[in-house]
């Protein structure tokens, strides 16, 4: 048995956060992850956005939250970020909740970038009310899990512990006991449950507390990956605001993300926890069960890539000169809370369901607002 | 069925489909459509507008989706109140992305599933829009329509029944750069000069057809509606009743010089008020003309808007 002053549930970008944050301030930090590698699942598997705010022109306050972090986030984690694209959102003619000239509205209201452009220089004609050269970045994931595993791992106060299996997590007087399936067993009077998709799941192993399950649907979403032409490599293009797409440089690997609206998740699950009928497709005993999410990218049993649908809405929108090719899907879980579907907006959900013992869960779509967990570490 | 070489059509499909209170025909409609295109094409989505149907349409839908395990793309348009056949189409045909896009206005079978695969065929030796007519008997109103319209429509390709059509993405660029707004697609494909053509073929069963009160009513309105936009029918009639009425008034005003000049006097005051009255109907009249030719202008203007409210796009989501 081993004691930790924090046990952090979960190697993505908020765990190590957390981890690095504590670490700093001298504690005794434990994570625990369910792959082989940190930044393995939504992470890495996402549009890289680092999100100014326009993509919520029916939120403002998610909007000017986005904006307040993202500076922040350029500051502190500038290494990782491709700044130098053109970033367009372009508002569409037809079936937008948003007009453009809303659009410019909301991005005064917002204080952020909004400077119009020729609709014509990217788009076919009467496809979209109006363009705007806004200023937004994307990260690449694998050089911050590069610099995470660089700090922790000279970190003294860190263990980083992988492939783990949890089966329960009990309240023991003032600490909490992680058990795992090897038998194995940890110790801390706090526990930070940052697991993303898996957020319930994990709540659903802890006993001796009163349980509260975040209200959420899962998406299983594919990212594709396509090499951009020449023309289209220093452009990153959003159409709004509704059923449309994005393509955008991902990270600094040169390559971009395509992805829709629509066509991105495949399929839903409206359970508390994610039940899926892949799940059953893989026979029993896997490492997917509704009570365990495995990871969708490595899973044998990935949908078809829904390449066709995605390419053929970009195509419509997008003068044929911005072309690109297909290279590779990526799959990961998203959760959704459901309360937000209708402004679209996508608040960091913290949760703390014991206070001594301390039990911590965090929900958010979005890479900068990690500073949200500040106040509860 | 299904293409003889085994090879799949590369272009990618949409199928819009307009759905209210079509229960009753749903299943057979899908049970023939989904795969006659699975055989044929490799990619196709389905696009479904619902113009605010209240007799379960879509949980229908939905419930064929899981049953059948349907691996098309579905996704559901759902108009905010009911707006008819025209404007939930339009609708329908903006959000669809394929090549190609197939307008079912009905979804009631009265033919071969072949024929949906001619009239991809058709389309592929040159022309952008070919539609399914059927050859089965008319209705009475529906002939006067058709031969009043043809006789008097500004266009001069002629317009009949149809069922369902293919229109190229040319022949949708085309016609969103005529004008915005489309009252009537079927008069706006026939007028837009691209190619099209026509497959005849012989329906059946025509008799199960139920009548649906609301699309009737609306179909009358849009018939009145389509002689406004595409025809001089109207503008023709209110001309010559102007016309009659102008001469009219002229005549009584040499009947009353000419009893000036008689000096006959019939009554007393009535040569003046005679003369006054003429006289002012003719500037009504006069008038008249003058407005209705405002009108005919302003209305090529009201063209110019976006016409449909939708309330909601929802993909028939897999679990």
């Amino acid at each position: 048995m081993r004691q930790y002053d924090k046990i952090i549930i979960g190697a993505g970008l908020y765990g190590l956060y957390a981890a690095k944050f504590c670490a700093d301030k001298g504690q005794r930090v434990l994570v625990l992850e369910y792959d082989d590698r940190p930044f393995e699942r939504a992470t890495y598997i996402n549009q890289a956005r680092v999100h100014m705010g326009y993509h919520y022109p029916r939120s403002l306050t998610t909007a000017v939250k986005s904006a307040g972090y993202f500076r922040r986030f350029v500051e502190d984690f500038g290494f990782c970020i491709h700044h130098k694209f053109d970033q367009i959102y372009a508002t569409s003619d037809k079936f937008s909740w948003t007009s453009a000239g809303q659009f410019q509205e909301f991005c005064r209201a917002a204080g952020i970038k909004c400077e119009e452009e020729a609709v014509s220089k990217y788009f076919k004609p009467r496809m979209c009310d109006g363009a705007f050269l806004t200023e937004e970045y994307t990260y690449d994931a694998k050089i911050l899990q590069k610099f995470y595993e660089d700090a922790l791992d000279g970190c003294p106060g860190v263990d980083m512990k992988f492939e783990v299996r949890i089966r329960k997590i009990v309240k023991q007087g003032k600490t909490f006991l992680v058990e795992l399936e090897d038998g194995a067993g940890y110790e801390a009077p706090y526990v930070l449950n940052a697991t993303y998709a898996s957020v319930n799941q994990i709540i659903e192993k802890v006993e001796g507390i009163q349980k509260e399950l975040f209200d959420i649907k899962y998406e299983l979403c594919e990212i594709i990956l396509c090499e951009p032409s020449k023309a289209l490599k220093d452009i990153g293009i959003t159409v709004m605001d509704g059923p449309f797409f994005s393509i955008m440089p991902f990270g600094k690997t040169g390559l971009h993300s395509l992805t829709a609206v629509t066509f991105t998740p495949h399929v839903t699950s409206y359970e508390a926890q994610p039940v899926f009928s892949c799940q059953k497709d893989l026979g029993p005993d896997t490492y997917c069960t509704p009570e365990n999410l495995g990871n969708c990218n490595t899973c044998p049993h990935k949908p078809d890539s829904a390449w066709p649908y995605m390419s053929h809405l970009a195509d419509k929108y997008m003068k044929p000169e911005y072309g690109y090719f297909y290279v590779k899907s990526l799959y990961s879980m998203k959760p959704i809370l459901k309360s937000s579907e209708v402004d679209d907006s996508r608040p960091t959900a913290v949760r703390v369901l014991s206070r001594e013992p301390e039990f911590v869960s965090v929900l958010s779509g979005k890479i900068n607002t990690v500073y949200d967990l500040d106040e509860f570490l | 069925m299904g293409n003889s070489n085994g090879k799949k059509e590369k272009k990618f499909i949409s199928l819009v489909i307009y759905l209210h209170d079509a229960a009753a025909y749903l299943k057979y409609f899908l049970d023939t459509v989904i795969p006659v295109c699975t055989d044929h094409f490799e990619q196709f989505e389905i696009v479904c507008v619902d113009d605010a149907s209240q007799d379960g349409t879509v949980d229908l839908l939905k419930e064929y989706a899981e049953k059948n395990q349907v691996k098309v793309m579905i996704n559901v348009v759902h108009m905010s109140f009911f707006q008819g056949l025209e404007s939930a189409m339009n609708a329908g045909r903006d959000i669809a992305i394929g090549d190609f896009v197939y307008e079912f206005d009905d979804i009631f079978v009265d033919y071969e599933p072949e024929v949906i695969i001619q009239v991809y065929e058709t389309l592929l030796q040159g022309n952008d829009i070919v539609a399914a007519s059927s050859k089965g008997k008319l209705r009475l109103t529906s002939k006067v329509f058709y031969a009043l319209y043809n006789n008097t429509s500004r266009g001069n390709v002629k317009i009949g029944p149809e069922t369902f059509r293919i229109v190229s993405r040319r022949a949708i660029n085309r016609i969103k750069s005529m004008g915005l707004y489309i009252p009537y697609r079927k008069a706006v494909y026939m007028n837009c000069g691209l190619k099209v053509a026509t497959i005849n073929y012989h329906s059946k069963d025509v008799n199960v057809r139920i009548k649906n009160k609301t699309v009737v009513s609306e179909r009358t309105a849009l018939a009145l509606d389509s002689f406004i936009y595409f025809t001089n029918v109207l503008e023709r009639v209110s001309a010559v009743i102007c016309g009659v009425f102008l001469l009219f008034t002229v005549g009584m005003g040499i009947y009353i010089i000419s009893d000036i000049f008689n000096h006959t006097k019939p009554v007393e005051g009535w040569l003046s008020t005679m003369g006054f009255l003429a006289l002012g109907f003719f500037g009504v009249f006069a008038l008249l003309t003058i407005i209705l030719k405002y009108l005919s202008v302003m209305l090529s203007l009201i063209f110019k808007h976006q016409r449909y409210l939708v309330s909601d796009i929802e993909k028939v989501v897999k679990r």
